[in-house]
């Protein structure tokens, strides 16, 4: 079963990337489900968090290049620093760094949109996979034996 | 025969006790059982030290100063700070009221009745019928007690500007005349408080001195020969003769022993001689600051209602001066490991810090008085069943009734007992034969 | 006089109970106490309770039983406290294995024992009943509870929450000038009359929910999000750390993270349990009977 990567996307940079590399007809891995959002600084840690709930793999949050590429200023800045927070709270929490991602991919760059999802693809395949997150009141009780 | 007191109700905390019996009547087992459980010496690791003072006072919601005093002194002690003057001029206050409404709990709502012989499901529905005007006494004096706290400490309960490296802020003009008056109204409603309870206390202490008096060890906090709540050395009494040990070697003195028949380790005094039972609290700071030894436990109670008076007293000194703006020092991060000690209401408390160089804990060490109480409170009711049951002829009520006042004269705060991961310390099975009955 | 139950769960400090004896004769003298460990010697939980006051985390099997008992016996119950509605700072310990806390004691030899035992996370009260209303809050702040427990004694009403955040209600000047750096609490001197966030100092007030009055920040000390979520979110820990990182996110991130090194006990120090991923996923691996995929 090839992992599954909540693709998250900028409309004005690298929504169009990955567009680039639809149009080029560049392969990647199926395994990428994209969601278009208006800018990156819409890319909120929750749809991460609810996405390694619910049995996703990994998360891709991309956007448009620092320092000034972004169509509203700033949007890019608060991906980066929500995606640092996000990824140290990923590894308290058990679930480990290496299942976020954030790369920055214009509107030209179909290649690497292609290449990025295919390594990720690559690297998720060699971890563990994640086991079902159950509600606390299905963890049931401590068993001392 | 098997009598079980589930819950044992007026503590913080939960608890029961069970008792077993042999045909003979004798005491086979008594077991001393606590159900709850948070594992804060795991949740701290790996938290910023300067956030510990708040978190670690969440240990207890009656003695939330006295924890967030150790935490933070603790916490300075592992960073190399020292807060100024203002700042711990501060930190006795906060921390005296605190001892103050605690104590004030203690006595009035959860030990007051049985010394009255309150027969009731509801003792504070009776205390408001028979003793109105005491409990509005205490209902006064701790709202002023936890004033105090409020206006040193930020937040009556858990207060939040004790930090590490001082006090975040310090009362303004307006906050410090508020807390002139209510420190001078403190100490004149605790006056009354003493003078119409006083007699109640030492009336029963005194008709059951025989049948509570247990012999034991005792440590408090002392600087510079007197009893000091907020800093000192530990100073262990033994029948008059007073040891004083730096509070950082705190583990040379109290080791965990492995009982041979349980798998329970309790906190033991290692003295020269032999392994004893010890004591903290109010009845220890009493013995401590006096040549005469006083064995009673039921003497814990007036140990407490005039630690109340005292302190009060204290803290209407403390203010007289207004306060420094921002008394803290700045911090700067560096492994390190620092211990730190103060008196808590119910007795000597311990918290012990390792960080990393960043300033992150990595491990957490907290010995809690009603830890170090443990094997007393269990002897306690070991003692107290044997001598209330005389030729096999055991009174339940009456058996329940003296287990009650045992238990409750050490103020036991299982909360605070149960910080670690398992209630471990206070769970004993003890069989005439030393066969495990039961364990954690 | 209405009928009110008193009940501690497990993972409490008896804090909020407290907060309620503190309350004195404003509350204590216009209900009857059927149940209370703490201040009242009952033996069971009557039945017909009118209001049952549960406080602390649900952390052992038998404060699983209590609960549905008290579920039953009661017409309303109110989780007073954030342990009781959130989870609370019990819920920390979700970042820990608990077999593994209990070998660290015990060693490979752990008896049976005639203790209840723990359930493998801490939890909020919601996640075994239905819980009619939550006074969140660590403690709840006195007029807060006082105003809301009034209104449901004497006219059975349950106030709405808050809808603003404890930003809204904080009086420090807020000049909407960011500091360029981050500090530790204590590693700078604070201005205490003018916004935390803004002296680069972090206050969690910007995703907690109002009631309190900005209790802390107005008196100097930072919040830590105490209260629990703003209306209508469920994860506050999540929302804090996308505030935070937005508020901050021209500081390059490697500083970004030196300064705020614990994110879980930063932004889900009381809500954990009640978070989007709600436990260390370490648990999951010691479980024996688990559908790992």
């Amino acid at each position: 079963m090839k992992p599954k990567i909540l693709v998250l996307t900028c409309t004005y940079c690298s929504y169009a990337g990955a567009d680039m590399a639809g149009v080029s007809k560049i392969q990647y891995p199926p395994s990428a489900y994209i969601v278009r959002l208006i800018c990156s600084g819409r890319e909120e840690a929750l749809f991460a968090l609810i996405a390694l709930k619910s049995g996703f793999d990994g998360v891709l949050f991309s956007g448009c290049h620092l320092p000034a590429d972004c169509h509203f200023i700033s949007g890019n800045y608060k991906a980066r620093a929500r995606v640092a927070l996000l990824k140290k709270l990923l590894s308290q929490l058990g679930v480990g760094k290496n299942r976020v991602k954030l790369e920055w991919i214009s509107a030209s760059e179909g290649e690497k949109f292609a290449r990025v999802i295919s390594e990720f693809t690559e690297e998720l395949e060699e971890m563990k996979p994640l086991p079902k997150i159950v509600r606390i009141r299905d963890l049931g009780v401590e068993e001392y034996d | 025969m098997k009598i079980e007191i589930s819950p044992l109700t007026r503590l913080e905390g939960h608890a029961k006790v069970v008792i077993k019996l042999d045909e003979r009547g004798q005491i086979e087992s008594a077991k001393f059982m606590v159900l709850g459980f948070r594992g804060f010496e795991k949740i701290l690791v790996g938290r910023p030290i300067e956030e510990a003072p708040r978190i670690a006072s969440r240990i207890c919601g009656i003695c939330q100063v006295a924890h967030s005093m150790a935490s933070a002194k603790a916490a300075e002690n592992a960073l190399e700070i020292t807060p100024p003057e203002d700042a711990i001029r501060l930190r006795r206050i906060m921390h005296y009221a605190g001892i103050i409404q605690s104590h004030l709990l203690h006595l009035i709502f959860l030990a007051l009745p049985d010394y009255l012989e309150f027969k009731a499901n509801d003792p504070l529905e009776m205390l408001l019928k028979e003793k109105p005007e005491i409990v509005k006494s205490t209902i006064t004096a701790r709202t002023f007690s936890q004033e105090i706290v409020e206006l040193t400490g930020g937040k009556s309960i858990h207060p939040v500007l004790n930090a590490v490296g001082g006090v975040l802020n310090s009362p303004d003009n307006e906050k410090y005349r508020k807390l002139v008056i209510k420190a001078k109204n403190l100490v004149k409603i605790l006056n009354e408080i003493v003078e119409k309870t006083e007699e109640i206390f030492y009336k029963k202490a005194e008709e059951l001195r025989e049948i509570f008096e247990m012999n034991t060890l005792y440590i408090a906090l002392v600087n510079k020969n007197n009893v000091d709540f907020y800093e000192g050395e530990l100073c262990i009494k033994n029948s008059n003769i007073l040891e004083k040990i730096p509070p950082d070697k705190y583990s040379s003195i109290l080791t965990e022993k492995t009982i041979k028949h349980t798998y329970i380790k309790y906190p033991y005094v290692k003295t020269a001689a032999k392994e004893e039972l010890t004591r903290v609290g109010p009845l220890a700071r009493y013995n401590v600051s006096n040549i005469k030894t006083e064995n009673n436990m039921l003497y814990y109670n007036i140990s407490r209602l005039k630690e109340c008076l005292q302190l009060a007293e204290e803290i209407e000194k403390l203010v007289d001066r207004p306060f420094k703006e921002k008394p803290y020092t700045a911090i700067t991060f560096h492994e390190g490991e620092g211990v730190g000690v103060v008196e808590a209401p119910r007795g000597l408390l311990i918290h012990h810090y390792r960080c990393d160089e960043k300033g992150l804990i990595t491990k957490a060490n907290i010995i809690v008085p009603t830890t170090i109480n443990a094997p007393s409170i269990e002897e306690s009711i070991k003692i107290v069943s044997a001598r209330c049951i005389k030729n096999g002829n055991i009174d339940k009520e009456k058996l329940k009734y003296f287990i009650g006042l045992a238990v409750r004269s050490y103020d036991p705060c299982l909360s605070c007992a149960t910080h670690t991961e398992t209630s471990a310390p206070l769970i004993k099975v003890v069989d005439y034969k030393g066969r495990v009955l039961a364990l954690l | 006089m209405i009928k009110v139950a008193l009940v501690g769960l497990s993972g409490y400090c008896s804090g909020c109970e407290v907060a309620l004896i503190d309350l004195g004769q404003e509350i204590l003298t216009k209900v009857n106490i059927v149940y209370s460990t703490l201040v009242a010697d009952y033996e069971e939980i009557p039945s017909n309770i009118d209001l049952s006051l549960v406080s602390g985390a649900v952390r052992t099997e038998h404060d699983i039983e209590i609960l549905k008992e008290i579920r039953e016996k009661s017409s309303k119950v109110i989780a007073l406290g954030t342990c009781a509605s959130f989870g609370g700072i019990p819920g920390l310990a979700n970042l820990y294995v608990v077999r593994d806390m209990l070998k660290e004691v015990y060693g490979e030899k752990v008896l049976p024992v005639e203790v209840p035992k723990l359930t493998r996370a801490a939890a909020p009260v919601s996640e075994y009943i239905e819980v009619d209303y939550m006074i969140p809050g660590c403690p709840p702040p006195y007029k807060l509870l006082r105003d809301t427990l009034l209104s449901i004694v004497e006219k059975n009403t349950f106030p709405k929450p808050p809808s603003k955040t404890v930003c809204d209600e904080c009086p420090l000047e807020k000049k909407d000038e960011f500091s360029s750096k981050v500090y530790r609490l204590g590693e700078i001197e604070i201005d205490p009359s003018r916004c935390l966030l803004e002296q680069g100092i972090l206050c969690m007030g910007i995703a907690t929910v109002a009631g309190c009055k900005a209790h802390c920040p107005s008196r100097g000390a930072p919040c830590r999000g105490c209260r629990g979520p703003p209306p209508s979110i469920s994860d506050q820990g999540e929302r804090l750390l996308s505030a935070i990182a937005s508020v901050f996110s021209r500081i390059d991130p490697q500083q970004l993270l030196e300064k705020i090194p614990d994110p879980a006990g930063y932004f889900y120090r009381f809500t954990l349990p009640s978070g989007t991923i709600p436990y260390n996923i370490k648990v999951l691996r010691r479980v024996k009977h688990e559908d790992r995929d």
